[in-house]
């Protein structure tokens, strides 16, 4: 193939020839040219090219700093006393173990953790997917204590067994991708309330009390909320915060190729 | 993009040796290709005012303007005259034996191989100047140019 490249160059290169009269023709032709001082049409820039590449260098400029949610949250801490409200989650990624206090010793390790799980779930279909977490909660001998569903959000208060609720937690939480789920566990030691109920004398009453308490235990209570995400939404999850000023860049070389290749050649007539 | 005097000598003197050769070896007769030279060259300065540098270079848009001319030629009844190296005798200096080969192969490809090797080796042309002249991608006249060298390859 590079032989006949190479005899096609100097081929080529030999029927190069001027016309015999070529100095003549050259003056006689170009003194008729008319105002060869004049100046051409203007060269067009490519001004959609540069508006949106513009654009995409102020959005980016101004664009706020976008913060991703936590994934997954957890939060263990200890009950002081049995009167004291449920605490609300603590928004601490590592597993803390806040300091006993005085009031509980040392001494008594014991852990009685009164599970909290929490879901915010973003979705397209909130009326499906809900119906999938009602199946799910079901099939894993659980109790749906309050649903509330909306073509645009849902909201489910349910309560599962703790020795399931690892299970459950990790089919509720493989429904959706990573991004567009969060988790926030809570862990409660209700460490308090046995040592009260432990020194009150052991009545029927008392026995009573303890299996309750023991119950509250064996439960994990949850909510899982459920909310429509829009495809925008999406794109700021999965590609970042800088999608606009990146799809407007694409545009702006988009734009400016295709420009150049309709770019055709316009015959005098 | 200004064209003074000076600037339009320059252009001529560049791009006259390749626009005559390939005329001439397009129609095969001197004297035609001289009126078309000329046609083509008067119809360039006329519409001088209107040609726009959008990535398009002169030399392309003069040898579009040439091809245009040959097939305003042709449309008017006057019908492509086959080469015949006894009758036209175009060659300004004799004939090497690898030039009679490359015409030999040339007279055996198709028309649309030998325009687009003409518009290579003797116009010179970058592939992207080829596409916009036959308006299509530089792609598309890669793969073409390659196809036709398979092909005269075959005739060597």
């Amino acid at each position: 193939m590079s032989n006949i490249n190479n005899l096609l160059t100097n081929w080529g290169k030999s029927q190069r020839q001027a016309p015999h009269n070529n100095e003549v023709l050259k003056n006689a032709i170009l003194q008729q040219a008319p105002e060869l001082s004049g100046s051409t049409a203007q060269r067009r820039l490519p001004w959609l090219s540069f508006a949106l590449a513009g654009f995409a260098v102020l959005v980016l400029i101004f664009q706020p700093v976008f913060e991703e949610p936590e994934a997954t949250m957890l939060a263990v801490r200890t009950q002081k006393s049995a009167n004291e409200s449920v605490a609300k989650p603590q928004y601490d990624r590592s597993l803390s173990y806040p300091a006993y206090t005085n009031e509980i010793p040392i001494t008594d390790d014991r852990e009685f953790l009164k599970m909290n799980y929490r879901t915010d779930i973003r979705t397209r279909n909130v009326s499906e997917m809900s119906r999938r977490i009602q199946t799910i909660i079901h099939g894993h001998d659980g109790r749906i204590d309050s649903l509330q569903v909306s073509p645009k959000n849902a909201q489910i208060q349910f309560a599962i067994p703790a020795n399931k609720f690892e299970v459950f937690r990790s089919e509720i939480e493989s429904l959706t991708k990573g991004k567009l789920i969060s988790v926030n566990i809570n862990a409660q030691n209700l460490l308090t309330q046995k040592q009260q109920i432990e020194s009150q004398p052991q009545t029927y009453e008392r026995d009573a009390i303890d299996r309750t308490f023991m119950g509250n235990i064996a439960t994990v209570n949850g909510t899982i909320n459920l909310r429509f995400v829009s495809i925008w939404e999406v794109l700021e999850l999965y590609v970042g915060p800088y999608w606009l000023p990146i799809l407007l860049g694409i545009a702006a070389v988009l734009t400016y190729l295709n420009r150049a290749r309709t770019s055709r050649i316009v015959l005098p007539v | 993009m200004q064209f003074s005097r000076e600037s339009l000598e320059k252009l001529w003197d560049e791009t006259t040796p390749k626009l005559f050769g390939y005329l001439v070896n397009t129609l095969h007769d001197k004297a035609l290709a001289e009126d078309i030279f000329q046609s083509t060259w008067t119809k360039t300065l006329d519409a001088l005012p209107l040609y726009q540098d959008r990535g398009i270079p002169f030399s392309a848009w003069l040898f579009a303007i040439a091809r245009n001319e040959c097939k305003l030629y042709w449309r008017k009844g006057n019908h492509e005259v086959v080469f015949d190296a006894q009758e036209h005798d175009v060659a300004t200096e004799p004939a090497g034996q690898d030039s009679l080969l490359a015409e030999q192969i040339m007279s055996r490809l198709p028309e649309d191989d030998r325009e687009l090797l003409r518009l290579r080796y003797i116009a010179d042309l970058p592939m992207n100047d080829i596409a916009k002249i036959l308006q299509t991608n530089s792609v598309a006249v890669r793969v073409r140019i390659h196809r036709a060298l398979k092909r005269a390859h075959q005739h060597v």
